[in-house]
Formats: structure tokens, sequence, C-alpha cells
């Protein structure tokens, strides 16, 4: 079935920008079944009346009939953006065509599962009044909350922006579920750096969008004042926690030792700024090459470059998430499983990589490229005469085979391993020749380690995380073409110590009960502390701390 | 030559400590200063018991002999510290008088016309009580014997009206803060108090409100024309995203009751080379703040902030600066919990009580009868 829906381009404030279209439409074919809500199989629209927390009936869908073989969202008035039938309808086609760009076959090449294991990420478009959204696990849920500003109401769920970049932290954490409970702070700053290039992505996948910032900016994304004052007109409406900033600090130049170490938020810059500018030269070196193959001057070719090149860039810095080891990772970890990725995807054409392994050296994110090499494309014995699909489909053959070989996953010896559920994709790469799609086998262990929690009592005194190693296997010809394996020294341990410091110390890191209400459930704004023995921690709901956690 | 003594009564839930301290009138002859801190215990459950006052109160006027009370403090504004008094004068019509009163600077009657940044702040928590309130007693099934303590405990109204009557109980009354001015207020000779907590800005103990969603009726079976899950959706994820989205309010209710523990007065008191700390239920926030501000110092005696809570006890860098060990000085240390069982959720805390235990003598209410004192003192 295909079915039609409305998006809003940019926040409704900002979008009257130089005769802007508000909105813009496009077509899905993928869902098996729609139903009022908007309600599908993976995201449920579920909406409240703000004042008497009834349930509101969501947009009554109309399915295809007679000769219109489209589908459509009856929308009382389809230009009055602020009833809440639009604002149901955007919010849930915003989370949806997120949700596609991670899936498409040049990005995972596989359908993405929510981290709550239930089919339907839920989305509450007013939630209430406050300015603020964010994504929780807990509740299956995103929620965007409105708020009154300079003498309008302001619709977080109305924003591109907003909307994509918390559609991604739930789409992130059904990716590397881990990240939730982590207590490096980079892992955290991982979430964020990537949530505010989804939004980005989402705004240069807008086709009116990007002709307005290229018209803006000259051609060039790389004009730092002229495209920060674009995005600062963006971004000026919907500002709730001076979090659409985001756009202004992709051009940051800030580097790792300018920043607190343990502060996710000032973290995420370090590497959003940096991919950006990874971004930034493809979208130079493109309009040479259209410049130099059209004979047409740079401007016109412009907006053909920024659209390619959002998908190359796209590719470049998800795919790369299915490669992460499990458990907690550093910036490294995910510079390695980028430089891995694209090494799979474009084996001949070195040159994002270079890119990348400049900007990570740079911004003092590694102090060389040796620290970014990555073990790719090996043979293993064990692997020629292991039977994939069964590896794939059994927890317990899975489990034996890594058990028996951990040398292959860089495990150590005498700890327990646990297998994570394996992952069957089919990848579109880009040779010389042309591209071919090859289905590859991720396989993910963890192991628990353990080290001194550095809190004072009544926390205990050691704590443990996770830490884990990912294997990428070619299905057909049974090589490794990639190992990924965490590297941890004391530098992301003493950050640990710095991060759950600075929490227990502001009263958001609470030990065992003290994290529960009166009724034993966990309370929202707190970071728990499980109690796993006298001796023994694990920190949990971490991740609350990047939206839903308010400090001060 | 006489001891420096501090009494610490049995009120159950709740605070009343009795400082007697060795000191010497203008004219050099000897005599006995008498503070009281605090008077009250919650108002639910078994951690409240008003008969426990009269003899409390007996014992305080035997010793003051007929003549007032040095001092008179009111850490802060929760019925368990400041509820005592004013039951005793109405309901068994016996008095106690001080010739000053310190109550927490929060409290003046005129405190939050001189912070709108405070008023704004508190009015947020009052508020967010305010719907607490309703939505509870529209659903006495969530009422836990815990939940009711503490909505009790931070009920504004009741709270206020002990605050008045305890406006009266100093011929003076000074509304203190860090910094305020406390010389000869009262008088003393031999021994030296100073005020560490709260701040004068009561907005920075105020933490920030989480949406609560309270609107919709907390018995789902009484709503289903109004609280039924959209088609497609599965009934028991629909229900607990409807409870999720109220959950904020644990959240607030405890920052409601954190706000006011951390404007208690936190004072210390010198005494012949002696330093004890009063610590009411300073939580982390009036720690972290002292802590920073570089005011606390080892010290003799801790009393136990908080009822042996784990948000009472002051974070470990925090603690070996009050607490050190070794001690610096060979002299015995003591800490003094006053507490009772099963009604605060997980208060006292034997994590907590074994941590101070391990760094001095710790004295607990709970082991003795209500109604009794235990006596720790500080010899010359
Ligand atoms: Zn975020
Ligand atoms: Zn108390």
């Amino acid at each position: 079935m295909k079915v039609r829906l409305p998006t809003m381009i940019q926040d409704p404030l900002t979008s009257r920008y130089k005769g802007m279209r508000l909105q813009e439409s496009f077509y899905i074919t993928q869902e098996p079944f729609f139903l009022d809500g908007p309600v599908t199989m993976r995201l449920a629209v579920v909406d409240f009346d703000p004042e008497t927390g009834a349930r509101v009936p969501g947009a009554r869908f109309v399915p295809p009939a007679g000769d219109r073989t489209v589908g459509y969202y009856a929308l009382a008035n389809p230009y009055d953006i602020y009833a809440p039938d639009f604002i149901q309808v955007n919010a849930f086609s915003t989370v949806l065509k997120t949700l596609y760009m991670f899936e498409e076959a040049d990005t995972l090449g596989r359908p993405v599962a929510w981290a709550f294991g239930a089919p339907q990420l839920l989305i509450v478009p007013r939630a209430g009044e406050w300015a603020n959204a964010f994504y929780e696990r807990d509740s299956h849920s995103l929620q965007f909350f409105y708020f009154d500003a300079g003498g309008g109401r302001i619709y977080t769920a109305l924003s591109r922006d907003i909307v994509a970049h918390e559609a991604s932290h739930a789409i992130l954490d059904g990716i590397a579920p881990d990240l939730y409970n982590a207590c490096t702070p980079q892992s955290l700053a991982l979430h964020e750096a990537i949530a505010d290039l989804t939004a980005l992505l989402m705004a240069f996948s807008s086709h009116s969008l990007r002709r307005v910032v290229l018209e803006q900016t000259g051609g060039s994304i790389r004009d730092s004042t002229a495209f920060s004052a674009v995005a600062e007109e963006f971004g000026r409406a919907l500002d709730p926690a001076g979090r659409i900033g985001y756009l202004r600090s992709l051009l940051d130049p800030v580097t790792m030792d300018q920043v607190p170490r343990s502060e996710p938020h000032a973290l995420s810059v370090v590497l959003s700024a940096g991919l950006y500018q990874v971004m930034v030269r493809l979208h130079e070196w493109l309009k040479q090459r259209y410049v130099r193959e059209t004979g047409k001057p740079e401007l016109s070719v412009s907006g053909r470059a920024l659209g390619i090149g959002t998908r190359w860039f796209k590719s470049l810095i998800f795919r790369a998430l299915d490669y992460l080891p499990p458990g907690e990772v550093t910036f490294a970890d995910y510079g390695r499983a980028v430089l891995a990725a694209d090494q799979a995807l474009f084996p001949d054409n070195d040159l994002l990589r270079e890119w990348m392994r400049q900007e990570f050296i740079r911004r003092r994110i590694v102090s060389s490229s040796a620290q970014l090499a990555v073990e790719t494309d090996f043979e293993h014995p064990a692997l020629l005469d292991a039977d994939l699909q069964t590896l794939a489909e059994s927890d317990w053959a899975a489990y034996f085979f890594a058990n028996e070989h951990r040398d292959l996953f860089g495990a150590p010896m005498n700890v327990p391993l646990r297998v994570r559920p394996r992952l069957d994709v089919t990848k579109r790469y880009y040779f010389r020749e042309g591209s071919r799609d090859v289905r590859e086998l991720i396989f993910k262990v963890s192991w628990d380690h353990y080290e001194p929690s550095g809190l004072g009592r009544p926390f205990p005194a050691q704590r443990q995380i996770t830490m884990g190693a990912t294997l990428a296997v070619d299905w057909e010809t049974r090589r490794v073409r990639a190992r990924l394996v965490s590297q941890h020294g004391q530098q992301e341990q003493s950050d640990r110590d710095e991060l759950l410091d600075r929490l227990a110390s502001a009263g958001l890191l609470l030990p065992g009960a003290y994290a529960l209400g009166f009724d034993g459930k966990p309370l929202r704004a707190a970071v728990r502390a499980e109690i796993m023995s006298d001796e023994l921690m694990r920190v949990r709901r971490t991740a609350n701390l990047l939206h839903l956690i308010p400090e001060g | 030559m006489e001891a420096l003594r501090v009494r610490c009564y049995n009120v159950r839930f709740g605070d009343a400590i009795l400082i007697s301290i060795p000191d010497r009138t203008a004219a050099g002859s000897p005599i006995t200063r008498h503070m009281l801190i605090d008077m009250g215990n919650v108002l639910s459950g078994a951690g409240g018991q008003d008969e426990l006052f009269a003899p409390i109160i007996q014992d305080i006027q035997s010793q003051l002999r007929g003549r007032p009370l040095d001092l008179y403090v009111m850490t802060h504004e929760h019925l368990d510290h400041v509820q005592g008094l004013p039951y005793a004068h109405t309901k068994l019509g016996i008095s106690l008088q001080a010739r000053h009163a310190w109550l927490t600077a929060s409290a003046a009657p005129d405190y939050y016309d001189r912070h709108p940044e405070a008023r704004r702040r508190l009015e947020a928590l009052r508020q967010a009580y305010a719907q607490i309130e309703r939505f509870l007693s529209a659903s006495p099934s969530l009422l836990s014997p815990a939940l009711q303590a503490v909505l009790n405990n931070n009920n504004p109204r009741q709270t206020g009206d002990c605050v008045d009557f305890l406006r009266s109980v100093g011929r003076k009354t000074w509304y203190v803060y860090r910094g305020y001015d406390i010389s000869r207020r009262p008088a003393l000779r031999d021994a030296k108090l100073e005020i560490w907590a709260p701040e004068e800005d009561a907005s920075i103990y105020y933490s920030p409100i989480l949406p609560m969603a309270l609107n919709a009726p907390a018995d789902f079976s009484l709503a289903l024309d109004t609280l039924s899950p959209p088609a497609g959706v599965d009934a028991g994820t629909f229900y607990n995203l409807v409870e999720m989205r109220r959950r904020g309010f644990m959240d607030n209710l405890l920052a409601i009751d954190r706000a006011a523990n951390n404007t208690s007065i936190v004072f210390g008191l010198e005494w012949r080379g002696w330093r004890l700390l009063f610590a009411g239920d300073a939580e982390i926030r009036s720690w972290q703040t002292m802590f920073h501000k570089g005011i606390l110092r080892p010290v003799h005696f801790l009393k136990v902030s908080h009822h042996g809570s784990f948000n009472g006890l002051p974070p470990a860098p925090i603690l070996d600066t009050v607490l050190p060990q070794p001690a610096p000085d060979g002299r015995p240390r003591h800490a003094v919990v006053s507490t009772f069982p099963g009604t605060y959720n997980n208060v006292p805390d034997a994590v907590v009580l074994e941590e101070l235990a391990a760094r001095c003598t710790l004295h607990s209410t709970l082991e003795i009868p209500d109604g009794a004192y235990l006596d720790i003192v500080f010899p010359p």
C-alpha cells in the first residue's frame, strides 16, 4: 500500500523564511498496515488532552479506494499546523522518515529493533508543558512537550530537528543498547553527537531546505559565518534548552583538551563538529568534481553535491553503529568502527577514511592514526567450516562457538562471555566497477569488567562495566570483514570516575533503593547505582542525563 | 568544673535536642546555658506519638529551673521538627519560653518578598504539592504509609501554623543564615556559635520540577471511556505509558522534601576545644555548598542529619573533612542519630550507620525507650 504523509520542513516560526514552504510530502510503501493515530507496526502515536488527560482520538486513516491508489491521513485542516491531528501526523512522519534514514540498504541494511523489546515505539506529541522533549526506554516512548515563548505556543513535536534528534536516541538505543547504561562520558556523548548529526541529515534530506541553505551561503556549507546565521535563524524559535544551538556548534573547532572530560554534551560537540568537517570536505570535493564533469558554475552544482554528499556521509557515520563493540565505547572505538565500515563499503577509495583520521587527530581524540587501526579482511580457521546460519539462529551454538574461539573475538580468558543477538544484514557495497549487495553476519560478545568505583560509602567499592567485541563476517567468503574490540585504558577509567563523582555530588547518582520512589519503582530523574553485593555496583539509566534529568 | 552535655530525646521520628553549656555571667559567676534544637515528630503512623512530648518538656523544664531557654532553634520547616511546642502549648497546656529564637532565614514573614527567585521556585514546589495532594486523595490505594508520612511532613498549611507559633517562643526572634550576625544572640562567654548553613538565598536548594500528568484518573478501570488504548496498541504498554507519564510526582515529592531539609540551620558550637556540629536535616546540596565555601572542619560531635538516611550523609570527601580518619586529635568523637524505623523509606540506613560507627561512637535513640533521653558529655 502506498501512503502519502506530510512533514514539516522546519519549525513553524522560522520556515516563513524566504517564502519557503512549510511542509513537504513523502510517499511510503514499506509498512504492512496503517491505523488511525497514526499507528503502524513499529510506531504508534498516543495523544492525550493536555487539560483532562483523556486520550484524544488519532488522525483518521483513509485507505486507497476505487481509482485512488494512495492512502492518506484525513486532516480537518491540512494548513492548520497547530491542530492536534496535524501535530500527530507530523511527529509520526518525521520519526518514520528518520527511521528509514538508518535502515536503507546503503546504511544499516536491516530493520532496527527497539531496545525495550516490544514492537511499537510510542509517540506522545503533546506530552505537557515543558521546554523539553525526550526518549524514555522504560515507557517505550518519545515525549514531546510544548511551551509558551514570545507570545506563541511552541510544540516541539512540530520541529523537524527536535523530532529527528529524539527519534535517533530511540533508534541508537535499539542498535547499541548498552550505551543507555554507560558510564564512560564519551559513550553518552556519542549518543548525543549521533542525534545532532541525524537532525542535520534530516534537514539536508529536504530538497527545499538544501536550497535555502545553499542560497544563503553562496553554495558552501563551509562558510561558517553565513551558515551559522542560517542555522541560528532556524534554531532561534525552538531553543528549549539551548539544544538547537547544535547547528552552530557543528562549526566549533573545539578539541578534546578544551572540554571537560566528564560532560557528555560538551564532549559530543568535539565528535559531531569533527564529523561535520568531513561532510564539509566531502561537499567541497563533490562540487569540484561536478564542476569538472559538467563545466557548470559551483553554485549550480552545490545542491546536487549536497544531496549526494549527505547520502555518503550518512552511510559513513550510521553504518558504523552496527560495528560498535558492545558495552562502554569511546570516540576512538567509534572512529575505528567508521573506518572499518567504510573500508568494507568503499574498498577502493580511501578519501573519507583519510579525512576521518586527520580530523580525529586534529581534535585530539587520538594522538596518531595507529590508534585508529582496525583489523579488517582476514581469515580464521574456525570460520571456514562454521555453520553461519546456526550461529545466527541459536544462542547456544553462538555461545559455544565464542567460548571455544575467544582469540577470534579478542576476549580475555577466564571471564564468562555473553552473546548478543546476531544480525544477518545485507548491505550495498560500492566497488570501482559498481555496487553489489553483501551479506554479513554481525556477531557480538560481551563480558564484565571490574574496576574500583571510586565512590565512598554507601556506594560499593567496585563497579561492574561491560566490554565486548564485534565480529563482522562475510557470509559468502567467510572472511572476517572487521573485528572491533573494546579498548579501554586508565584515561577512560578516570573519565568514568569523574562523571560518577560529579553525579554523586549533585545527588543524581543514587544507590539502590534511593533511586526508587515510595512504591519501589524507579524514580524518573535519577541515575541508579544498582547494588549487586556489599562490594559491587553497576550503573543504570545514565542516558536519561541527556535530556530527561534536569541538572541544577 | 561542669561538663557540656548534649541530651537527645527519643521522640520517635523527629528531633528534640537539648544542649547545656557551662558558661559564666557578666559578673563571672558560673551559669548553665540551655539551647533546645527542634521539637517534633511526623504526624502519621507509628513514627508520630504526641504523648511523648509531655515527659520530655517536663524534663526540659526541670533542667531550666524556672529560667527560660537561652536559645530555641527551629532548623527547618518540617513537621517532625516544628510541631512539638505548639502541640504542648495547645493540647497539654505547657509552654517553654526562650530569650532568643533562631528560625531558618526563609521562614521570615517577608523572606519571599525579598527573594523573588526563591519565591518563584517555592511557588512551583507548592503548586506541585497541591496537585500531588489532590491526586493522592482521589486515589487512596496508592497512598502507602511512607507516602502519607512525607506528604504530611511537607504539608505547608500545618507547618505554617507551627512556624507562626514558634515565631513567638523567643523574646527575640532571628531569621538566620550563614553570615547573619548572631553575636550576643544569645550572649555566650565560654562558647562560640557559628552558622554554616543555610545560605541566605534559598533558591539554590530548590531543584527543578518534572512534569507529572496527574489529570487522568489513577484507577484505569474507572476511566475506560477516556483512557483506553488506541486500536493496534497493546493495552499493557499503553497503561504503562500513562503511569510513567505521571511518575514524576515521586521525584517531585522528594524534591519538595529535599528543598525544606536543605534550608536547615546547620551550626557549629565550640567549647573548650570541643567542636560540635548540629546539622538539622541538611542534604547533599547543603553539604556541598558548605564544603565548597570551605566552612567545614573536623568535629568531635555530629548530630546526624535527616535521621540516618543516605540523603543526609555527607558525600565521602565531605565526611572525610568532618570526621576524618584517623581522628586529628586524641579526643573521643560522637555522633547521635534520632530516628525511628518504618516511617520514611530506608531510614535509618544500615550502611550509613555503619559508616558513621566506623568513625566515632554512634548513639541512637533506638537504644532508649520512647520519651527517654541519652546524654553525651564533653568534660572541660
Ligand atoms: Zn540528545
Ligand atoms: Zn526530619
